[in-house]
């Protein structure tokens, strides 16, 4: 989930109702936050505090994505020996301003986290602060989270994120104000392994741009087959009128469960 | 030794024929002449001439394809593809003999022009097509002496009920508007809904939903809506990008269809066969117009130093 606020004040109002509700759900509670941002004086509960910048894994003191999946899958393993359900983390992703180069690259961050965070079963909360990061970086942000909180002004207008190994939704409408968004998000789920499935009976609208950068999912991984689930018929009409059910044959579309064949054209 | 074959250049020629008596003893020896001659035929009319030129050829109907007019050529901006495609399916450069009938009585006077248009730019489109022997037909009995008197200037030959080919004295060979972009269009009705767009955020989605508000109570069937909203959020966005950042969409109801006019302060410039010509993967311009024709019934684009309006019409029976 995605949390995009206005002011430190909101944040840390935001933040204690979050943990409050993981502590009553038996989930053990950490805050992900870097030490150059100011913590709450007192802590209403038991809050294990995790500066990113200090993780020293594998001894290589280098922060990496991978680093920081690892901490989560070390941690969500110690909760349960510990008896907690699971666990919770609400991460001020102002640290990620002191990396640069993971910046540049939230959205393919937060899209890897997905499946991280589905592996584990952990419920993870990222805050992102209207004043600390950009707007197309949060934008970016917003879009690969399936739920968002808060009012972000920048909202994407569609959202992509993984439900299973390969397996990716999407939701909203793309058109010309968004595609290169929803191109570069798309990109992002590649780096994440083979897409096999995009299902998309929750976008409503796609325009010919937004057809395109979905065909070049399938293209990217030309030699593995692909499909675009729940497809609506105006979706299916479009693939079919650009001739990529013939020149794209490693990507299939399937109906929405329910839409007979006759319908489906 | 090496056997030579000649491939003759595009033919692209108008039968003046009175009647379905005088139509189908014309083109059905030319459909023979092929098929002995082991050419590939296409055949695109309308369904009882389909039907009366299948029960006088008999067994040798199979071995022609026919295509409804008044379907695939519903808008005339699909026929050039259709052409293309039938042209590079053939197995080898062997000659392909066509039959079309873009111009029919039936057609309204906005068919009409773009027809005509069609016409005009079959001759820019295959130009440099070698083996394409395209016979017109057009209905000189049924059809008003000015249509009649523009296939002479689109049409390099014109052939006579029988098969007797003379060149057209009046033939254009240099057409001053192939696409026919700087006729003018009838003014909107005064009862047309107006709204105008602009490249913020959102805008987009606004346009979307007035289009397809309309559509739905306009009555069009659930696809007709969907691609009447696709086909306009095309032009819009082309609109924001090219016609300088805004636009003004109208709506009206106009014999059984849908219009939805976009206007802007854009130059359309370029290719006239613009939206005619398949966009490869790899194009990333001219997808939205190539779209546009392939989901409307009528697509009208007009474009000269006062800017660009764009006309798409959906009727209430599309399917």
């Amino acid at each position: 989930m995605c949390c995009v606020v206005g002011s430190s004040d909101q944040f840390e109002m935001w933040a204690q109702r979050c943990l409050h509700e993981g502590a009553l759900a038996g989930q053990k509670l950490f805050r992900v936050v870097s030490r150059t941002h100011a913590l709450p004086a007192q802590p209403a509960r038991e809050v294990t505090i995790i500066d990113p910048a200090g993780l020293p894994f594998n001894g290589s003191k280098t922060l990496t994505v991978e680093n920081i999946f690892a901490m989560y899958r070390h941690e969500a393993a110690k909760a349960r020996e510990e008896g907690f359900t699971g666990m919770r983390v609400l991460a001020d992703m102002r640290w990620t301003l002191a990396f640069p180069a993971l910046l540049s690259q939230l959205a393919a961050f937060e899209l890897r986290l997905d499946e991280v965070v589905a592996e584990l079963g952990a419920t993870v909360v990222c805050v992102y602060g209207e004043s600390n990061h950009a707007r197309r970086d949060l934008a970016e942000v917003v879009a690969v989270h399936p739920l968002t909180s808060g009012m972000p002004a920048a909202d994407p207008g569609f959202r992509i994120w993984n439900l299973d190994r390969g397996t990716w939704e999407i939701a909203g409408e793309v058109d010309e104000s968004n595609v290169d968004l929803f191109g570069r998000a798309l990109t992002a789920t590649l780096a994440n392994g083979p897409v096999r499935r995009l299902r998309c009976g929750a976008l409503r609208f796609v325009s010919a741009a937004g057809i395109r950068a979905l065909s070049e999912v399938g293209q990217a991984q030309r030699s593995r087959t692909m499909v675009i689930q729940d497809a609506s018929p105006m979706l299916r009409r479009c693939w079919a009128i650009f001739e990529l059910d013939e020149n794209l044959s490693q990507v299939g579309l399937e109906p929405a469960a329910g839409v007979s064949k006759e319908v489906a054209g | 030794m090496t056997k030579t074959v000649q491939v003759p250049p595009f033919q692209h020629e108008a039968l003046l024929y009175d009647g379905i008596g005088q139509f189908v003893d014309s083109i059905v020896p030319f459909i023979r002449e092929g098929l002995e001659a082991r050419e590939q035929v296409l055949v695109v009319v309308a369904p009882a001439k389909i039907e009366a030129l299948q029960g006088e050829l008999g067994s040798d109907a199979g071995r022609v394809s026919f295509a409804d007019m008044t379907s695939l050529g519903r808008n005339p901006a699909r026929l050039i593809p259709a052409w293309r495609r039938f042209i590079d399916s053939r197995p080898s450069l062997g000659v392909i003999r066509g039959v079309g009938e873009p111009i029919y009585p039936d057609r309204s006077p906005a068919e009409l022009v773009e027809a005509q248009a069609h016409e005009t730019l079959l001759n820019v489109a295959f130009d440099a097509t070698p083996g394409l022997k395209l016979w017109c037909p057009y209905d000189v009995g049924a059809l008003p002496p000015e249509v009649v008197a523009e296939a002479r200037r689109s049409h390099p030959i014109v052939v006579a009920p029988g098969g007797g080919e003379s060149p057209s004295d009046t033939y254009l060979h240099e057409h001053p508007s192939p696409d026919r972009r700087d006729q003018p269009l009838p003014p909107p009705p005064s009862h047309a809904k107006e709204f105008t767009f602009a490249s913020e955020p959102g805008e987009l989605g606004i346009v979307r939903g007035i289009v397809w508000q309309y559509a739905v109570r306009a009555g069009l069937s659930r696809l007709g809506v969907d691609s009447l909203t696709v086909a306009v959020n095309e032009i819009a966005t082309n609109s924001q990008r090219h016609g300088g950042g805004r636009g003004l969409l109208r709506l009206w109801t106009q014999d059984g269809s849908v219009v939805c006019e976009v206007s802007d302060a854009g130059l359309i410039t370029g290719s006239p066969l613009l939206g005619r010509t398949f966009p490869p993967m790899e194009q990333r311009r001219g997808r939205g117009l190539w779209l546009v024709n392939q989901l409307c019934d009528l697509v009208q684009i007009r474009s000269g130093p006062g800017g660009t309006v764009i006309r798409l019409h959906l009727r209430g029976d599309h399917d």
